[in-house]
């Protein structure tokens, strides 16, 4: 389970989030949607204490992860895999590398053969066998994400963390990422939390969805509470429907 | 008023307070055994092999420009034959740690600081950390290791071609008489200067590592943060080799006299 309490984080003079509550259950695949640049991503690293906060705390099973120091927090991050903005795969490494990254330092050794194995599985489960020997450089972007997700799944996490997995991707592509979020999450039963604008991958991704506003959550339900909500702010960014002095 | 900490003496300590904070955790990573011995075979490939012909130029040619300008004055006084003591003397203990490390500083610190800061704003970091791997086992250990260990072995190489290259200046060059010459340099130049010379390369391949990982680590956002870590880590790694040098050799001076 994943619980954030009164989450307050600024960047200088500029706050990004002010008292943020949420709570996350486990298996549970929520969709945090809101504008570019007002702090999903923020508040998706805090979940995993890549940031920390200002105020406030993020508990993880019910253990509070944020005075942890940073050798504390490599078992509590043991449980997470997150698949970033613009993947960020080693670029030194091949793509079999890349996705084995995670099995060759972990403390629990594994053979060669078994690494293999499960680099290809991986690698299966999101479509793309035989790119192992390919660099990073060599791949597109939707390519890169699915890679970079392939990493995130190998060792079997219990919850995966989606930051922006649709941005600058065409909307076929977009539309295979969300295919493969749903396909990982009902296959390897983890908890989802994607952070997204893209409207259509919210609505489909998502068991729950929660609006991101004035650096709050705003509203959270079912994917259909908040597509047929009649709240002026939700129905603004549902229809995505700019200010007049933002339109100037 | 400006508080201490935003002043450039704030921020410099703020750096110096990280840097050694970065040394300690390296330091708990190195006695709890986490370097993977094939990323600390690479980096010691890529700093001390990679180095050969930077170091051997470098030693080269100040071998032979320090053995000509000691000739030129000596020869005044018709002291010819101790050419290739001062050099051996000046090479073992200040000029062949300091100009490897500052060569080393200008091709290895730059790369370390460059590589890892791409890495840092192409999120590449934070995906290490999102792998449970801690930063510092994996990107700062190896680097200080092998820079360490890549030192003095280079610093040994750039003396003996240093001291190789001024006895050929000397002999076939300006016509020192070569057995009194090897004579004299083994007389006064002692095994300690030798040892001097690798304390201090010792001292200086921790720096130079040190100091790129932590431009490295913290540099700022795109390609102009990138582009400053880089200038940063030798610019700095330059500074304080060069001011280490200063107070190591007294340190050194006056434990030996202490021991002998």
């Amino acid at each position: 389970m994943i619980e954030a309490r009164q989450l307050t984080k600024s960047f200088g003079p500029q706050k990004i989030l002010d008292g943020v509550d949420l709570r996350i259950e486990s298996g549970e695949s929520v969709a945090i949607i809101g504008r570019s640049g007002g702090g999903k991503s923020v508040l998706l690293k805090h979940l995993i204490a890549l940031l920390q906060p200002d105020s406030g705390d993020v508990l993880i099973d019910g253990e509070s992860i944020v005075r942890m120091d940073e050798r504390q927090l490599l078992r509590i991050r043991e449980k997470f895999g997150m698949v970033f903005q613009g993947a960020a795969l080693f670029d030194s490494m091949t793509v079999a590398e890349n996705v084995a990254f995670p099995l060759v330092r972990k403390k629990k050794k594994h053979t060669a053969a078994e690494i293999e194995k499960r680099v290809a599985r991986a690698l299966e489960v999101v479509d793309l066998s035989g790119v192992q020997k390919k660099n990073p450089a060599e791949l597109s972007g939707g390519m890169r994400k699915r890679v970079g997700l392939a990493r995130a799944i190998v060792y079997e996490p219990q919850i995966l963390l989606y930051d922006e997995p649709t941005t600058g991707l065409d909307p076929i592509v977009s539309d295979s990422i969300d295919q493969l979020i749903i396909r990982v999450r009902d296959q390897f039963k983890v908890t989802s939390v994607v952070v997204t604008h893209d409207m259509r991958s919210a609505r489909r991704v998502g068991n729950r969805v929660m609006l991101l506003h004035e650096k709050r959550i705003y509203a959270h339900g079912t994917p259909d509470d908040i597509f047929t909500s009649h709240d002026p702010v939700v129905r603004q960014f549902i229809d995505g429907v700019a200010d007049a002095k933002e339109t100037l | 008023m400006k508080s201490l900490a935003d002043t450039w003496v704030g921020s410099w300590l703020v750096g110096l307070g990280r840097i050694a904070a970065l040394a300690r955790e390296a330091t708990v990573s190195l006695l709890t055994l986490k370097v993977t011995w094939r990323d600390l075979l690479y980096q010691i490939y890529f700093i001390g092999i990679k180095s050969q012909s930077v170091v051997i130029i470098t030693g080269a040619f100040t071998g032979m420009v320090l053995g000509a300008q000691t000739y030129f004055q000596f020869h005044k006084v018709k002291m010819d034959t101790a050419t290739l003591a001062v050099v051996g003397v000046s090479m073992c203990s200040e000029l062949g740690p300091v100009l490897t490390a500052l060569m080393v500083a200008g091709r290895v610190g730059a790369a370390i600081a460059a590589e890892i800061g791409t890495m840092r704003v192409t999120e590449q970091i934070d995906a290490l950390r999102t792998l449970a791997t801690h930063p510092v086992d994996y990107l700062v250990v190896p680097r200080l290791l092998a820079s360490t260990i890549a030192l003095p072995l280079l610093t040994i190489e750039s003396i003996t071609i240093g001291i190789g290259a001024s006895y050929l200046v000397g002999v076939y060059l300006l016509g020192i008489d070569p057995v009194y010459s090897w004579c004299n340099m083994l007389k006064y130049t002692g095994n300690i200067d030798l040892v001097f010379g690798l304390i201090k390369a010792l001292v200086y391949g921790g720096i130079i590592a040190l100091i790129g990982c932590y431009k490295g680590m913290t540099c700022g956002v795109g390609a102009q943060g990138v582009g400053r870590a880089t200038t940063e880590a030798v610019v700095f790694s330059s500074i304080t080799i060069l001011i280490t040098n200063f107070f190591l050799t007294l340190v050194l001076q006056r434990v030996a006299v202490m021991t002998l």
